[in-house]
């Protein structure tokens, strides 16, 4: 009789085999057959597994924030003595204790986030940011014809320092002994935060949710963890959703709260004297004051939730890790208000609070799914950025994150 | 010596696994799948303790060492140091308190006298050459939006220079180094401003507000000329200058609404430091009165024509880069019965 190769057999042909096999008459050949049926079902097995694993999270939990308002309160006002009474010098250091203090206090899956920058690296970067702020304040009062052109150079400039800050932080960022990083193209960069933007003025930013897109498409996406990259699968009608959303909750707001007060102090004003009027004028503008806090933070509150549980929900780190978010607006816009009255009530002593506050919500509406090759990430060497660009752009105020 | 239980992360890569570490005297040594491997202290580094938070040691081959922290570990790593003493003091009760007490101390004193000290020397020490570049450019920039050409005629003008000539040459100051320019404006309405060069520009709709009483708009004048003799343009720019970094810098990291919270307390350091200035040129202006032999009235005057035009609010103590009117007029009056 002759060999049969069986290799080429799928499982069900090697059934079918198996059955038709008088198995008395052709033991060794029964047999061979037995061991391509054991190791085809095992193959089988393996790669139901291997589907699975690469979309089954081996576990899930929520991120945990271990940090405590009195324990960072104690740090804060330490270093912020330090700060003032070295003319700002340990202002570096002091902002290195508070980035390790946040993020290695932040928990997912059991292990910690690190803050790596050293604080001389911050203050060269603080040094030249304030040469550079300096010498744009000395030279606008000389003219403001130079001023004007330093201004131009600037926001010029500004993609460059948004994609360095990005990777410098980002860099020294690090979880699991693996560093993130950033590899978003300058060229993007110009496109998405000087062209597009100048584009959507010219659509009277009816354009804007889709340029808010593909500007997080750009952070978020190019966002790496090691040598793995996230990818996000981000819909622009999240983001119209959204930035109507917020435009309706503004208007209902100054609406329904603006109106009744203004009345309320014009008949004030109307039945008064003088002394009367002025008094209105005061009350009226506080009054304005506040509902605008309220308006800005409501409306602010509810793009941020809105964006950032989409967000989450739609990135990934292929085969490492998924997330869930489900921030709520109204939590969200309550502690905001709640911290605003705190720092104003506390003379901004409850600064360390309302931080861990904001800490603690981000963290616990968030929830990471650890996929079948999180322990396989690989770090990438590359040399260390400084943090001049991260500086130049923190006092200039060109901090771009949305979420 | 206790037994830590840690977590070992590998070099380069995202495994980790559980070890068991010893910490003795110049070396740490651990234990992962069983084997015990030392390291010199020498050659680990770790930064100083921060409140509760695990302890995490880089080893010398790039691994991370990470164990939970206690006394005896945040001594042996950090020893004495200075770092240690500085980070010891975030957790140390005395060390909290007393610079609960301090920070806000030495921050009234950085604004209230380290700041206003700082802009006196800074503006001692600008070039003339900026000095008259920053004026000519400011004066260029309003002409060009705000300002137009005064519709005074050539007579009334003339009679305001000789009066005004007259006054500088009593005080015996430079009268090259003062000019008046009339402007016509609709927006700035009655006004004057120096310009930190001597230039003083007054609107013809501030010569109208005064009923052209020429003793009443030399007055507003000799305030103006004090903000000149006094430097305060280059003041208020070093202040303004320092100020906003030292406040960027301390609600730097805030988003949002603290952003707010940071504008608002810039706002409100900077029309402190404004107001000061607004009655440092008052003072100059009454005294240069007296000298003149001119009563202080006219300065009252010239306040109390200003104040018919808008109710005031007591807000404005706070929201206003000038000192209340009624002060302002209070503060000539009381001094000329003194």
């Amino acid at each position: 009789m002759q060999p049969i190769d069986y290799s080429t057999y799928s499982l069900k042909e090697l059934n079918e085999a198996r059955k038709t096999l008088d198995g008395e008459a052709h033991p060794e050949r029964a047999a061979e057959l037995e061991q391509w049926l054991e190791k085809r079902i095992a193959e089988q097995h393996d790669a139901e597994l291997a589907r699975r694993n690469e979309t089954d999270p081996l576990r899930k939990g929520r991120l945990v924030f271990h940090g405590e308002g009195r324990e960072f309160f104690g740090i804060w006002i330490v270093n912020l003595l330090l700060s003032i009474v070295t003319l700002g010098i340990y202002s570096a250091w002091a902002k290195v204790r508070t980035n390790r203090y946040f993020y290695g206090n932040l928990e997912a899956d059991g292990h910690r986030f690190s803050y790596l920058a050293e604080p001389l690296q911050i203050l060269k970067g603080r040094i030249i940011g304030v040469l550079l702020f300096g010498g744009y304040f000395l030279a606008s009062y000389l003219s403001p014809f130079v001023a004007a052109i330093i201004m131009l150079v600037l926001v010029g400039l500004m993609p460059v320092l948004i994609c360095l800050s990005l990777r410098f932080n980002l860099r020294m960022t690090a979880y699991r002994n693996v560093r993130f990083g950033f590899k978003g193209s300058i060229g993007r960069a110009y496109l998405l935060f000087l062209l597009y933007p100048i584009l959507s003025l010219l659509t009277l930013y009816l354009t804007m949710p889709i340029l808010l897109k593909k500007i997080d498409e750009f952070l978020y996406g190019n966002m790496r963890f090691g040598d793995r990259q996230v990818q996000t699968n981000l819909r622009t009608g999240e983001y119209y959703v959204a930035a109507i959303g917020a435009a309706i909750i503004a208007a209902l707001l100054s609406v329904v709260i603006m109106f009744p007060v203004g009345l309320l102090v014009g008949l004030a004003a109307g039945g008064g004297d003088m002394q009367d009027g002025s008094a209105a004028a005061t009350i009226i503008t506080i009054a304005a004051m506040l509902v605008y806090i309220l308006m800005i933070t409501l409306a602010s509150s509810y793009y941020q939730a809105q964006i950032r549980n989409h967000l989450f929900n739609n990135s990934r780190i292929d085969k490492v890790a998924a997330f869930h978010s489900d921030l709520g607006f109204w939590a969200l816009a309550k502690l905001r208000l709640a911290n605003l009255f705190m720092l104003v009530f506390s003379l901004g002593l409850a600064y360390p609070w309302v931080k861990v506050r904001v800490a603690n919500l981000f963290a616990t509406a968030t929830e990471l799914q650890v996929l079948a090759e999180a322990d396989q990430v690989v770090a990438v060497h590359s040399a260390d950025p400084n943090a001049i660009a991260e500086e130049v752009s923190d006092i200039f105020d060109m901090d771009i994150g949305l979420t | 010596m206790q037994l830590y239980q840690g977590k070992l992360y590998a070099p380069g890569s995202s495994q980790s696994c559980e070890v068991q570490v010893r910490f003795e005297t110049g070396e740490l040594c651990l234990q992962a799948d069983g084997v015990w491997h030392s390291y010199e202290k020498s050659g680990l580094s770790s930064p100083a303790a921060l409140g509760r938070m695990p302890r995490e040691i880089r080893l010398p081959d790039g691994g991370l060492l990470q164990v939970a922290a206690d006394k005896a570990l945040n001594q042996w790593l950090d020893g004495d140091g200075l770092s240690a003493r500085l980070a010891a003091m975030e957790t140390n009760r005395w060390g909290i308190l007393a610079s609960l007490i301090l920070a806000p101390l030495c921050l009234f004193a950085l604004f209230k006298y380290a700041i206003p000290a700082l802009a006196i020397g800074f503006a001692q020490y600008v070039p003339q050459s900026y000095v008259q570049i920053a004026s000519e450019h400011t004066l260029l920039a309003l002409d060009q939006s705000l300002l137009d050409p005064s519709e005074l005629d050539a007579a009334t003008q003339k009679d305001y220079l000789d009066y005004w000539q007259n006054t500088v040459t009593q005080l015996g100051l430079s009268p090259a180094s003062y000019h008046i320019q009339f402007r016509h404006t609709e927006t700035l309405g009655p006004n004057a401003f120096a310009l930190p060069d001597g230039t003083i520009v007054i609107t013809d709709q501030l010569v109208t507000l005064l009923d052209n009483d020429k003793e009443v708009l030399q007055a507003v004048l000799l305030h103006e000329i004090g903000h000149v003799e006094h430097r305060h343009s280059m003041r208020l720019i070093a202040q303004t200058l320092v100020s906003s970094v030292v406040i960027s810098y301390m609600f730097g990291d805030l988003s949002g609404m603290a952003d707010l919270f940071a504008g608002a307390s810039t706002t409100l350091v900077q029309n402190q430091f404004s107001q000061e200035l607004e009655w440092q040129a008052d003072d100059y202006a009454l005294t240069q009165l007296d000298k003149l032999g001119k009563g202080r009235d006219s300065f009252a005057q010239a306040m109390e024509k200003l104040a018919s035009l808008a109710p005031s609010s007591s807000m404005e103590r706070w929201l206003s880069s000038h000192p209340m009117l009624k002060d302002r007029i209070q503060n000539a009056r009381q001094d000329a019965q003194d």
